[in-house]
């Protein structure tokens, strides 16, 4: 397919890296230690976990950086492991005492939470999902992107791909530290940063990440953020098997 | 926007019913419940939908990958290998997709392994058992990986985790893949084993019910979780001579934006994914027969969607939740309940609605107490989930 897609902004939250800006500077802030997920009621925020308030930071950053509305723009939250430390948390409860889980952990168990807590703050009433693949997490929430734009379906898409750390006992199974990152994306040129194709089956370019994001689900994703800040082109690896083709900004393209 | 119907060539199920598709229609047909004791042990009285005899074994080959949602997947798979593999043959391998829905995956791998180091003493550092394979077993591609393995399937492979609405989803992800080109044939389909994790939360929620579920009925008593592996074939364009089971003719999505666990107690957003279905069909609601209610049994969620229906289709339309026969499947109910939609379209029935009467007095529908025999054209089958995320199907007869 050749139809392409337009990055508009982005977002991102790791804790001591609250922002893009901080992340492009190869900053910190150590005072960053929960997202500041501002949209969200201080009730309804309390019982949700570091993932979700990761993915509705990083979604709420990305529209605010391209100039969305809220209440309107379709979003995909992609996950490999999703809401990993409420699950573990409630296997405790049930060893525990009376052998009953928390209700307010419960509802906020399900992949979906980051979704409809979005939706809810948010007040929007239009389409979200929320995707898992292994390890082309990133690169089939993409592609999920991709198709909801080049059918007609949505004008505006908002992806995000995040991940929390594992907690005990089963931490040392996949050792990733916290992050997530979104990106904004369109079929209207306005305000477009790249294009981005169809992702594909392949070997792309890989850049280089902080090395404590190496191997993470979103390494894709930072690889792309990176190489859009550069003012890169080509292929780029979104994981160990897809790529997408990053194409320049439309008013950077000689006219013929 | 009317959308491109793609036909649905083959379905293949087992549930609470039965352990394979026959024999689940055929028991939906005489009216009976898969409904029996949880598999395990919890503190309270609760009945669920439980798959009927053990669960064999995966492969060897594909052992590591462990967990009931594994071998449940395994299972159902086997129901619809023949029209995949027919697919895989027609269009090559590359060129099939598999898009699955679940809420909890391997989950229950993870409480087994955690219940074994827990109950020998929480060590530290933590020692699992040795048969644990986190990442094989537990998150949600686990079991997706299973079933591509099993098919053969090379396309583009990813799961929608929605909760409850996950494997209607996946029919509106595929046809985005039809539609661009991206695959020709896409196995879509919901799976869902029963775990502690499930059966405990809807217990502390206060919605389960210790005896089989009455859905839209008076003072109904909640709902039961069920387990599923449900799948259906969605291709291009049908063999040339082939009537397809049915079309898919329009999917709806939309969300309440109102609570997490809780739907809009007017049905708003469930309407909205109902008129959405239609309107891609370009049909009105009377051309409607049968609508397979999400129906869950629970006060609330009876409650707003019996509004929304009966704003929507008035109350002569057959309505029934299968929910009675199987309980609650979770992330597989989508795909599940689509393929008892299908079965109305293509045998001429519609189930009894067992359990739901006396109905509820605010219940204003036609929910029938018998067997229905009579031919349908279109049917809609409503999926709504935790987040207030809603997703309606609609489905017409394969001569259209």
């Amino acid at each position: 397919m050749s139809a392409t897609i337009h990055v508009t902004g982005f977002g991102l939250w790791s804790p001591g890296i609250p922002s893009v800006a901080t992340y492009l500077a190869r900053g910190r802030d150590d005072a960053a230690e929960r997202p500041a997920c501002e949209i969200v009621q201080s009730r309804m925020k309390r019982a949700t976990s570091l993932l979700t308030q990761m993915s509705v930071e990083v979604m709420t950053q990305a529209a605010r950086d391209a100039g969305y509305r809220l209440d309107e723009v379709a979003t995909i939250f992609g996950s490999t492991h999703g809401e990993i430390q409420i699950a573990v948390e409630q296997m405790q409860m049930m060893q525990e005492g009376s052998g009953v889980v928390s209700p307010a952990r419960f509802k906020n168990s399900v992949h979906n939470t980051a979704a409809g807590l979005f939706s809810i703050s948010a007040g929007n009433r239009g389409f979200n999902t929320a995707i898992a693949a292994g390890e082309h997490t990133f690169a089939m929430s993409l592609l999920e992107a991709w198709t909801l734009l080049t059918s007609g379906e949505q004008a505006r898409v908002l992806v995000s791909i995040a991940e929390e750390p594992l907690p005990p006992p089963i931490a040392r199974c996949s050792e990733h530290v916290a992050l997530a990152v979104a990106l904004a994306l369109s079929t209207d040129p306005a305000g477009s940063r790249a294009t981005l194709s169809c992702p594909a089956p392949g070997e792309g370019k890989r850049r280089h990440v902080p090395p404590a994001f190496r191997g993470h689900s979103a390494e894709g994703a930072l690889g792309l953020l990176d190489a859009i800040d550069a003012g890169e082109e080509g292929s780029f690896a979104l994981d160990d098997g897809w790529l997408v083709e990053l194409g320049p900004r439309p008013d950077r393209v000689a006219s013929p | 926007m009317t959308r491109v119907p793609y036909p649905i060539t083959g379905y293949g199920v087992c549930a609470g019913l039965g352990r394979d598709t026959d024999t689940v229609v055929a028991a939906l047909h005489r009216g009976e419940r898969g409904l029996r004791q949880v598999p395990f042990e919890v503190p309270f009285e609760a009945v669920t939908g439980t798959l009927p005899g053990p669960l064999p074994p995966l492969p060897p080959e594909l052992a590591h990958r462990e967990s009931r949602t594994s071998r449940l997947a395994a299972l159902g798979y086997a129901s619809i290998h023949e029209p995949v593999s027919r697919a895989i043959h027609r269009w090559g391998a590359h060129r099939v997709g598999v898009v699955l829905g679940t809420s909890t995956g391997g989950i229950d791998r993870t409480e087994w392994a955690h219940f074994e180091w827990f109950g020998a003493g929480a060590s530290e550092p933590p020692v699992l058992p040795a048969e644990y394979r986190y990442f094989d077993q537990h998150p949600f591609h686990a079991f997706a990986d299973v079933v591509a393995a099993l098919s053969g399937a090379t396309g583009p492979r990813y799961v929608v985790s929605t909760a409850c609405s996950s494997s209607a989803k996946v029919f509106a992800s595929a046809r985005r893949l039809l539609d661009l080109g991206l695959a020709d044939a896409v196995l879509v389909g919901g799976v869902d084993g029963l775990c502690n994790t499930t059966v405990r939360g809807f217990h502390s929620l206060g919605v389960m019910a210790s005896e089989p579920c009455r859905p839209f009925g008076a003072d109904r008593p909640g709902m039961n979780v069920g387990e599923a592996a449900a799948y259906l074939l969605l291709e291009r364009r049908p063999d040339a001579g082939e009537r397809p089971r049915a079309w898919l003719r329009g999917v709806g999505e939309t969300s309440d934006a109102f609570h997490m666990s809780s739907p809009d107690p007017e049905g708003d957003g469930a309407r909205r994914a109902m008129e959405a279905a239609l309107a891609e069909a370009g049909i009105p609601a009377a051309e409607v027969g049968y609508v397979n209610a999400h129906g869950t049994g629970t006060k609330y969620n009876d409650a707003a969607e019996s509004k929304a229906i009966e704003r929507l289709f008035g109350q002569e339309v057959h309505v029934v939740s299968t929910k009675a026969y199987t309980g609650h499947t979770l992330g597989a109910c989508g795909a599940l309940e689509a393929i008892f939609s299908i079965v109305a379209l293509e045998q001429g029935w519609i189930p009894a609605g067992v359990g739901s009467h006396p109905l509820d007095e605010e219940v204003r529908l036609n929910i029938p107490e018998r067997v229905v025999e009579r031919p349908v054209r279109f049917a809609l089958s409503n999926a709504f989930a935790f987040g207030g995320n809603n997703a309606s199907l609609l489905f017409e007869r394969g001569d259209r």
